[in-house]
């Protein structure tokens, strides 16, 4: 009898190791890991999808540019794996942003750029939260940074869906892969319209081993999001070219006003540099006429 | 024949040129009202360094360039000065005069000071009396365009709201006059006296 209970409590005991090993298991191989700020959330928390519908927005030349990023949602924060193994970290958002802020400060409709701390920008805040932003800042445009990173660790759950502001973003991926997207929507904050938008994606194929699968994908995320920002920045300044080619050619899509003062400049016209041309030769010619 | 390299006109292109292709320096360097007013007084004379474009580049180099050649090559005296007293000067007179240009850029002011200072000290010189009168009478004749008719504007900028900045012009052409006044004390008197 008594070693009948032994026995018992030695199955018992190995069964629930077995099952303690295995649920420890669902943490780093079975689960899906997902970093996400969405900027659909931020915007539209309670208009479910909602798109935005092309429109004439007024700019007051030259802008200023506010650069935020779209806080997480609450829940996400809350998590044990966001708070423990957080990749994409505030210093690596603030040097982003200064890279988003660098592509904007050389243009010539651009007064100023400012960073705006992530603390400014409340959970499902809304154009309500912006129009606060804009009473702070003084700024009239603003880039709303987002980002979505999902590392498949489970062979069930191979897609991404990322809802962005101009409809839904899905990729597939294999086990282990680490899909990341960064977005940049800019804002006209008055006419609450989409100027453009410049998404940067990237792609780690997955070579993480069960023994050292945490690292590699803590060093697959890290990888994920420094790719991903190279992207945006890169298709950020095509976008903002073809935005100034926008503006420029097609005055029905946008209208311009220019804010008080202006910026004086003047050059020598067509006229006067054949002029100058026409007055160098002459002298250069009387020179050598003179010599010969 | 002992020919003379035109040191002067060849280090402001070239830092004009550093400026153009160093983004990050036109912040700094342009003539900002705010920002003079708030201390940064060497916007005053870097601002005519800094350009708005290509074009408006190559335009104020080639303008000032060629003048800049001539004067430096007939050893007109003290070319340096004039380049580092006129930007000054005219800025001056832009932030006393221009409350609502909050920016300004370009070489031209210091061209069309190059190019009275030539006009001026040729027509002073036996030599080159028609090149002086020349040249004066087109500098009339673009500041006349520019007053009456706004002309001198860069184009291609439809994204900033750029006007024709005739009072650096002006001060630039005024004060290469009285530039080359001071350097001719005799002839000082004489306007003196005809005053």
């Amino acid at each position: 009898m008594k070693d009948h209970a032994m026995k018992t409590k030695i199955w018992c005991g190995s069964i629930l190791a077995v099952l303690a090993l295995l649920g420890a298991g669902c943490d780093t191989v079975g689960a899906r890991h997902q970093q996400t700020s969405s900027l659909f959330s931020y915007l539209y928390a309670d208009q479910t999808g909602h798109t935005d519908e092309p429109s004439v927005p007024v700019l007051s030349l030259p802008l200023r540019v506010g650069v935020a990023f779209v806080p997480m949602k609450s829940k996400d924060r809350g998590s044990s794996w966001s708070r423990e193994t957080l990749i994409f970290s505030e210093q690596q958002k603030l040097e982003l942003a200064r890279r988003v802020a660098g592509e904007f400060v050389h243009h010539e409709f651009i007064k100023s750029v400012d960073l705006i701390p992530s603390a400014y920008l409340a959970e499902g805040g809304s154009f309500r939260n912006l129009d606060q932003l804009r009473q702070i800042y003084g700024i009239d445009v603003v880039v709303l940074l987002s980002y979505d990173q999902v590392q498949f660790t489970d062979q069930g759950a191979l897609t991404l869906s990322y809802w962005t502001i101009v409809g839904a973003y899905v990729v597939q991926g294999e086990k282990n892969d680490t899909q990341t997207m960064i977005d940049a929507a800019v804002y006209d904050i008055a006419s609450r319209k989409l100027l453009f938008r410049s998404p940067g994606l990237s792609e780690i194929k997955g070579s993480a081993t069960p023994v050292n699968l945490s690292e590699q994908l803590r060093r697959d995320s890290a990888a994920g999001f420094e790719v991903a920002a190279t992207n945006l920045v890169a298709n950020l300044t095509v976008q903002l070219e073809e935005f100034k080619g926008r503006v420029k050619n097609a005055p029905t899509e946008y209208r311009i006003e220019f804010k008080p003062g202006y910026t004086g400049a003047g050059n020598f016209g067509g006229a006067e540099i054949v002029f100058i041309g026409m007055l160098a030769g002459g002298v250069l010619l009387g020179r050598w006429h003179r010599k010969s | 024949m002992n020919r003379r390299i035109p040191i002067v006109t060849l280090l402001l292109i070239a830092v004009a040129l550093v400026i153009a292709a160093w983004p990050d320096a036109r912040l700094a360097l342009i003539y900002d009202r705010d920002a003079i007013l708030a201390g940064e007084i060497w916007r005053l004379f870097t601002g005519h360094l800094v350009h708005l474009s290509i074009r408006h580049l190559a335009f104020d180099l080639i303008g000032f360039g060629v003048a800049g050649c001539m004067i430096e090559a007939r050893r007109m005296p003290s070319f340096g000065w004039l380049c580092g007293v006129v930007p000054c000067l005219s800025s001056g007179l832009m932030l006393w005069l221009n409350p609502t240009m909050s920016q300004y850029a370009g070489l031209s002011g210091l061209a069309l000071a190059a190019w009275v200072y030539l006009g001026l000290s040729s027509l002073s010189a036996q030599s080159s009396r028609w090149l002086g009168g020349l040249v004066l009478l087109a500098v009339t004749v673009k500041l006349a365009g520019e007053i009456c008719f706004g002309l001198g504007i860069v184009s291609g900028h439809s994204l900033e709201d750029i006007r024709v900045a005739t009072t650096s012009h002006i001060a630039g052409a005024v004060s290469a006059g009285l530039f080359h006044l001071t350097l001719r004390p005799r002839l000082l008197r004489e306007v003196a006296l005809l005053a």
